[in-house]
């Protein structure tokens, strides 16, 4: 029994159209034209539970759109959507117990006062009893160390305490499904690797189904074995993180460390070169090649160091979004 | 209704924050009332009455109409605004909580330090015009005249979330509320007294409910209806309550339903 399914999912938005200038501005009094945006165009999945998905897509895709539809924020314009066996729309209270929505562009936590007081308000409102929030609030506090920074204003806190803060806020009612949108936007790198490791450690320590939204690779490649791929609305891609690789690059990277000043006319011979200022080249070669190509370079050149590699997988989705078939 | 308690306490907590505000708002509002006042003693000049108002009873009158103006107006409007604007709503509807409960309550929350102060300083003004100000201590009075201002309250209240609703619709309504604001103000003898006006206006603020937040109120404190018009007036409170409250919430289901949440 999958905890999220979604059927045949639509959202479309009505936009007016404006033509520029004031004359256009005048007219769109008038009579304005309205056009259908979709945000979210015929999508279907099932997720199970325990399993932490990624959802990637460029800006506009429709991630966040997907999200509110399943936390209950949007109505849909057509299509089923089962989350818990409850329909998010109806907002139950039994329903909105159980699940969380985190955005890493707005927040939750109270701007003119320490984090701790959200906690508390969130505790009354998902009416926590005492014990098992101090045992969850000692055990996130503990996680993510900000042991230090619960009694502080929030708006005295770096972005980065904030988002652990947010964190906190949003796990206090243990919620079995938990909805992340950009949980990493806008944080350092040293950062982003604690709310990586944070998230991981979550999931398997709870079992709680998560499904994360992210334009940063590295987020999903840590973090998800699934993803969906969802590009102006559509769903291009749902599986497994290295079938992607297996299914859709063609090619393997072959990068060459020389001991010698080399031709590199001859080394096209080879392969595609996409990069070549010595001693160093990167060339691209077909899957099947590969073996062939790496004897004779070993053979012909002054080769020093050679490694074969897998495409890296930021290119493949930059391929996907820039119209490559995937199909 | 614990949850409710509890948003209300940090809500007064985040608004102690910048308590030095309050002060200079009644300052404002002290300043405003007296110049009004002042405005009205000239009108009068040599006359006795206007209307059936003596200069006292008008006197009196604003003072008690500023002060209750104060007591039941609330932010909710801004507040419900900035919230679809900003899509700050999305944090209530995710929760098991309701957002307008959530508001009505957060908004009694800020009350009674307000409160405190307008009393201060409409009792500042009262001060000022010790010879004009009426003072009424009978109990019936002043119990069936607390009761009338708490339907006001909620009336007031009510109004405030179909206005702040239409934000689902319109995107800003900052100049929308600003009309409602003064139409509210007029028609609910926010300005004078509403036999001041011409007959139609009379008939007109009669029908609307505006007149029952603020002139009723200050009927029953200077004895202008009968025991009989006070009751009839008290359930006609209750019954615009029963109409705007279902008005409300139609416009809430509907409006939500629209609702978008910023950005893709």
């Amino acid at each position: 029994m999958p905890v999220i399914e979604v059927k045949s999912l639509k959202k479309f938005y009505q936009v007016h159209k404006k033509e520029p200038g004031l004359i256009g501005s005048l007219k769109s009094l008038v009579a304005r034209k309205y056009e259908d945006v979709k945000a979210v165009d015929n999508i279907s999945f099932e997720i199970e539970e325990g399993e932490l998905v990624g959802f990637i897509g460029p800006n506009g895709a429709g991630k966040t759109t997907t999200l509110k539809c399943l936390s209950g924020l949007l109505y849909p314009t057509a299509g089923v959507v089962s989350v818990l066996d409850f329909n998010p729309w109806d907002r139950k209270a039994a329903f909105l117990k159980q699940i969380s929505l985190v955005m890493g562009q707005k927040n939750q936590l109270w701007w003119d006062l320490p984090a701790m007081e959200t906690f508390i308000l969130n505790k009354e409102i998902y009416e926590v009893p005492e014990t098992q929030f101090e045992e969850t609030l000692g055990e996130l506090v503990k996680l993510l160390e900000v042991e230090d920074v619960l009694k502080i204003q929030v708006r005295k806190l770096s972005l980065g305490q904030r988002m652990k803060c947010e964190l906190i806020a949003a796990l206090l009612h243990s919620p079995k499904v938990l909805f992340l949108d950009e949980p990493t936007i806008g944080l350092d790198v040293v950062m982003q690797k604690k709310i990586r490791d944070f998230i991981k450690e979550y999931n398997r320590r709870k079992k709680s189904t998560i499904i994360l939204t992210s334009h940063y690779m590295g987020d999903v490649k840590e973090l998800c074995q699934r993803v969906i791929i969802i590009d102006k609305g559509k769903i291009v891609f749902d599986g497994q993180l290295s079938e992607i690789v297996e299914k859709y690059a063609d090619h393997k990277v072959l990068s060459v460390v020389f001991g010698k000043e080399i031709d590199p006319k001859k080394l096209s011979e080879i392969g595609e070169v996409k990069e070549y200022s010595f001693p160093k080249a990167v060339i691209s070669v077909r899957r099947e090649a590969v073996s062939v190509a790496a004897a004779e370079l070993l053979q012909h050149f002054p080769v020093a160091d050679l490694n074969v590699e897998e495409v890296p997988i930021e290119d493949i989705i930059r391929e996907v979004f820039s119209g490559k078939d995937l199909a | 209704m614990r949850k409710y308690v509890a948003w209300a306490k940090a809500g007064i907590k985040s608004t102690l924050v910048y308590s030095s505000d309050f002060f200079l708002w009644g300052l404002n509002e002290f300043l405003d009332t007296l110049i009004f006042l002042f405005i009205w003693m000239i009108i009068y000049g040599e006359r006795n009455s206007i209307a059936g108002f003596s200069l006292p009873e008008t006197v009196t009158y604003l003072i008690g109409v500023g002060l209750i103006s104060n007591i039941i107006s609330s932010p909710i409007p801004e507040r419900i605004e900035k919230d679809i604007q900003e899509g700050k709503l999305s944090n209530f509807l995710v929760k098991p909580m309701s957002y307008p409960r959530t508001r009505f309550f957060g908004s009694l929350s800020g009350k009674p330090l307000n409160v405190l102060i307008r009393i201060i300083v409409y009792a500042l003004v009262a001060a000022v015009f010790r010879d004009k100000f009426i003072i009424n201590l009978d109990a019936t009075i002043l119990v069936l005249f607390l009761i009338s201002i708490i339907f006001s309250l909620i009336i007031n209240a009510l109004l405030d979330f179909c206005t702040g609703f239409i934000s689902f619709w319109t995107i800003t309504t900052s100049g929308f509320s600003g009309l409602a604001r003064t139409l509210k103000s007029i028609f609910s003898g926010g300005y004078a007294p509403i036999v001041f006006f011409p007959r139609w206006f009379q008939i007109t603020a009669g029908i609307l409910p505006f007149s029952y937040t603020r002139y009723f109120p200050m009927l029953i404190y200077l004895r202008k209806i009968s025991m009989m018009e006070t009751i009839r007036g008290l359930g006609i409170q209750i019954l615009w309550v029963a109409i705007l409250y279902l008005l409300s919430r139609f416009v809430w289901r509907r409006g939500v339903k629209r609702y978008e949440g910023v950005g893709i």
